[in-house]
């Protein structure tokens, strides 16, 4: 007889977007970790020793990316209700630590976050502040469904999770992300030059945004540090300001 | 005018917990703040313009697990906020109001970033008490804890926001005062470098061979919706 609900697993839903709540050096997520998952303890465990274990083994260290934590989260509570050793479960959520950071910073971070920005640059370009708008929509549309599937598959799947995590979603959107974010850099890039080109000055102008647009593309190939490109961009610009106003 | 800068110091909050703490919306992003703060001091196209300056210059940062970064979100929160108030006093050099806040953002983020190093601490001494209260299986005891670092990470980002915007008037509208001998068309042109080095970041993201054809795609497009 199952012992959670579809009501428990919204509850968890609604509480995972403050699991980062509380987040620190010693135990990273560990406390928004348990907080989440702290309405199923009476529920699932009825002696009182039980209920201490379950929550002091949640407040052991974890981390994962945020967008990505519900698949521990699901995974974890069907352990949970499927009384697993606690050893199991411990080493188990251990395991879930560097695939889920991995997966998600990659996905979140380093592709749909960068596209979705560019995305909203050229809808600000077009018709303003409402750009705004719609980057936002979209990024939260998709964690909104991101979170759930976590939840839903993480609970699904179990100690099997690790099939989800390998299998193509994940892959297939940071993928689809990478190709999204060249397209529309491509799109950026044109109409931003085309757009200096038609105001006053574009003999200025351009060469000026396409030389600091190449300078920091080979500072960032060459791993400089990015508060170092600023820095050298500013400098650099001012130099040939004064150069341009002595000549 | 107060209303409207207790109004920001709130926002600086809910960027802070956005950031780091609940949510993460993107809400904390420089180009949704610039706007936000543009549309509260009836100024919207400043407060893009600015946001999206933010957003380029700081296209970087990722707030991932224990690394330390800067805040943009705040220090955007505070830049944009003291570009619209600024603009309104020095109506002529607006190049040269985006040049200082520049610099002023940059050490300003880096403060920010510190402040949630401190709050993270802070949150490692919650630890001990939630220990106890597993031990005594007292639920209603994680959700104190819970409150107070929610509330400790709001209360962090209003002061720092508010601070932020005390220094304004304090450091860079007088250092406006003695800039304002460099002339504005030496800055003309000022957010094309800024541009760049937006524009590197992306094409270190995206700019892989394998997504070369995208690029070119994307290029047509851009060649097609310029001439629609």
């Amino acid at each position: 007889m199952p012992k959670i609900s579809r009501f428990d697993l919204l509850r968890l839903y609604l509480r995972s977007f403050f699991i980062q709540n509380g987040w620190n050096y010693e135990r990273m997520a560990a406390l928004g970790f348990a907080w989440t998952i702290k309405p199923l303890t009476r529920r699932l465990f009825g002696s009182v020793e039980e209920q201490k274990s379950f929550l002091k083994r949640h407040l052991l260290g974890f981390n994962a990316n945020p967008y990505m934590i519900n698949y521990a989260v699901g995974a974890v509570v069907k352990l949970e209700e499927d009384k697993a050793p606690e050893e199991q479960i411990i080493r188990f959520k251990g395991s879930l630590r560097g695939p889920l950071g991995a997966i998600g910073d990659r996905l979140i971070w380093q592709n749909l976050r960068p596209a979705l920005l560019i995305l909203g640059l050229i809808l600000c370009i077009f018709i303003g502040a409402v750009g705004v708008l719609v980057f936002w929509l979209i990024f939260n549309l998709y964690q909104a469904y991101q979170r759930a599937r976590g939840l839903a598959k993480g609970f699904a799947l179990g100690s099997e999770l690790s099939s989800e995590l390998t299998r193509g979603y994940l892959q297939k959107m940071t993928e689809w992300c990478s190709r999204m974010g060249a397209l529309l850099l491509g799109i950026l890039f044109v109409l931003k030059f085309a757009h200096l080109g038609i105001e006053p000055q574009p003999l200025e102008k351009i060469p000026l945004f396409v030389g600091f647009s190449w300078l920091s593309v080979m500072a960032f190939r060459k791993n400089v540090r990015p508060n170092y490109i600023l820095w050298l961009s500013l400098s650099l610009f001012l130099v040939i300001k004064a150069m341009i106003w002595m000549f | 005018m107060w209303e409207r800068l207790i109004l920001v110091s709130i926002i600086g909050g809910l960027v802070a917990l956005d950031n780091t703490e609940a949510f993460q919306t993107m809400f904390s992003q420089p180009l949704f703040v610039g706007s936000l703060v543009g549309l509260i001091f009836n100024d919207i196209s400043s407060g893009l313009k600015t946001g999206i300056i933010f957003q380029l210059v700081y296209f970087w940062v990722m707030p991932i697990g224990t690394a330390s970064f800067p805040e943009p979100g705040i220090g955007s929160v505070v830049g944009c906020t003291g570009f619209v108030i600024l603009s309104r006093m020095f109506p002529d050099q607006p190049n040269l109001i985006l040049f200082t806040l520049v610099f002023f953002v940059f050490f300003f983020s880096l403060f920010s970033g510190w402040t949630l190093i401190k709050q993270r601490q802070f949150n490692s001494r919650l630890l001990p008490k939630a220990d106890l209260y597993a031990e005594k299986v007292q639920l209603g005891g994680f959700d104190s804890i819970f409150l107070a670092a929610l509330g400790g990470s709001f209360l962090r980002g209003s002061l720092v926001t508010g601070g932020g915007i005390f220094l304004i008037f304090i450091l860079v509208k007088p250092a406006l005062n003695v800039l304002r001998v460099v002339p504005e068309q030496f800055l003309q042109n000022l957010e094309l470098p800024l541009w760049g080095v937006g524009m590197g970041m992306m094409v270190y993201l995206f700019g892989r061979k394998r997504n070369l054809l995208w690029c070119l795609l994307g290029m047509s497009l851009g060649v097609l919706l310029f001439l629609l």
